[in-house]
């Protein structure tokens, strides 16, 4: 009977054994995943076309004393590139001698011009907005960019792919002498340059 | 009526194995026993996020370092091929997404990403698209499958990411990268 009760136990015994061979063992994981993120940035980009205008209404390649010229206010086209929306603002600057500094032109600050002050404008005929106007371009300063671009109903924003025509207009200073009724500048066949600067901001 | 035999029956049966195990003191018999380990298949990875903050149109983002960045351990106690996938970047409140490119070059809302192990050649990076791929090692120029053979064998690796042409800001994007191990 001793030897029964050993034999069942080694049978028992047995069979326990090769159940655990049997036995499942914790699963694990057979994959993993690894999370990306970002923020895309902010990008501001415009672009103008033309960026050269060149003053020879004359037809000699020279500009008279207290004259308007114009480019017309389909001139020059502004397109917004970049991926946000953006205010533009426009500034100029005195004009300067190219060939010598010292000599300058002073932007005006009220429209008016005067020996050796001078004015500019930026025009705007957009029918499709029903944007139409002529404004003083002012000089930038710490506290300004210049003038608002585009401040009608429609928002001071445009967006990436908007585009914009607009014009500039320029007036000359006053003549420095007069003779035979006829104004001259005291320094004849001087180049003159400015730079009217278009700048954009993240709305 | 039926019941009862077949419960005769069994005892019986029962009756003789006890009775040869008993009487077969002078005899011997073997018992084989034959047993197979189970296979376990597992891997871990020792990174689960990449953040790469805000970042600029069309450029190359890289893991730091590039190549150790996440370590790939196989947990299991079997050989494994390693698969990987990618997926679309989405924007976290919105449907906005970028697409992940499938011919390692981007475009508007279209992104690209690859990945490279260390020990390869340098630069040599391996694109990851949605559709799974056997991850590879690229030595002397030469593709092979990468494989985990053992318990603990390990490889490690970094992503390149190249933003989108053009996307819209400000929009926080996720995207996950799946890797699997299969026996090999």
């Amino acid at each position: 009977m001793k030897e029964v009760k050993i034999s069942v136990i080694g049978i028992l015994s047995a069979v326990i054994f090769v159940l655990m061979f049997y036995l499942p063992t914790s699963a694990l994981d057979s994959s993993g995943t690894i999370t990306i993120t970002m923020t895309g940035s902010k990008e501001i980009s415009i672009s103008l076309e033309p960026t050269n205008w060149n003053l020879e209404a004359d037809g000699d390649g020279t500009v008279s004393p207290n004259t308007e010229y114009t480019t017309g206010a389909q001139w020059c086209t502004l397109t917004v590139g970049g991926n946000c929306d953006v205010k533009t603002y426009i500034a100029g600057e005195d004009a300067v001698g190219t060939d010598e500094p010292a000599y300058k032109w002073i932007l005006s600050t009220d429209g008016s011009n005067n020996v050796g002050v001078y004015a500019s404008w930026f025009e705007v005929d957009d029918v499709e907005h029903g944007d139409q106007r002529c404004t003083l371009i002012p000089e930038a300063t710490e506290e300004s960019p210049g003038e608002n671009l585009w401040p009608y109903s429609g928002g001071s924003n445009l967006s990436p792919s908007d585009i914009r025509h607009f014009g500039l207009k320029l007036l000359t200073p006053q003549p420095d002498f007069t003779d035979g009724g006829t104004g001259y500048f005291l320094n004849g066949g001087v180049g003159v340059q400015t730079t009217v600067t278009i700048s954009a901001v993240a709305a | 009526m039926k019941l009862g035999i077949v419960g005769v029956l069994l005892s019986g049966i029962v009756a003789l194995a006890f009775a040869s195990l008993v009487m077969a003191q002078g005899d011997s018999e073997e018992i084989t026993i034959t047993a197979n380990t189970e296979s376990v298949i597992g891997i871990t990875l020792s990174q689960a996020n990449l953040d790469l903050g805000n970042v600029a149109s069309n450029t190359e983002y890289l893991s730091e370092p590039p190549a150790e960045w996440c370590t790939i351990t196989n947990t299991g106690n079997t050989s494994v091929d390693l698969k990987i996938k990618g997926e679309d970047a989405k924007h976290i409140d919105s449907y906005y997404r970028w697409n992940l490119s499938d011919d390692e070059t981007n475009g508007e809302d279209e992104y690209v990403l690859w990945y490279h192990i260390a020990g390869d050649d340098v630069g040599s990076y391996t694109l990851i698209t949605e559709g799974e791929i056997t991850m590879q090692r690229i030595k002397d120029g030469s593709q092979s499958a990468l494989s985990l053979q053992s318990h603990d064998d390990h490889v490690q690796f970094g992503l390149k990411l190249l933003t989108p042409t053009h996307f819209h800001a400000g929009r926080p994007m996720e995207a996950n990268i799946t890797i699997s191990a299969v026996a090999n």
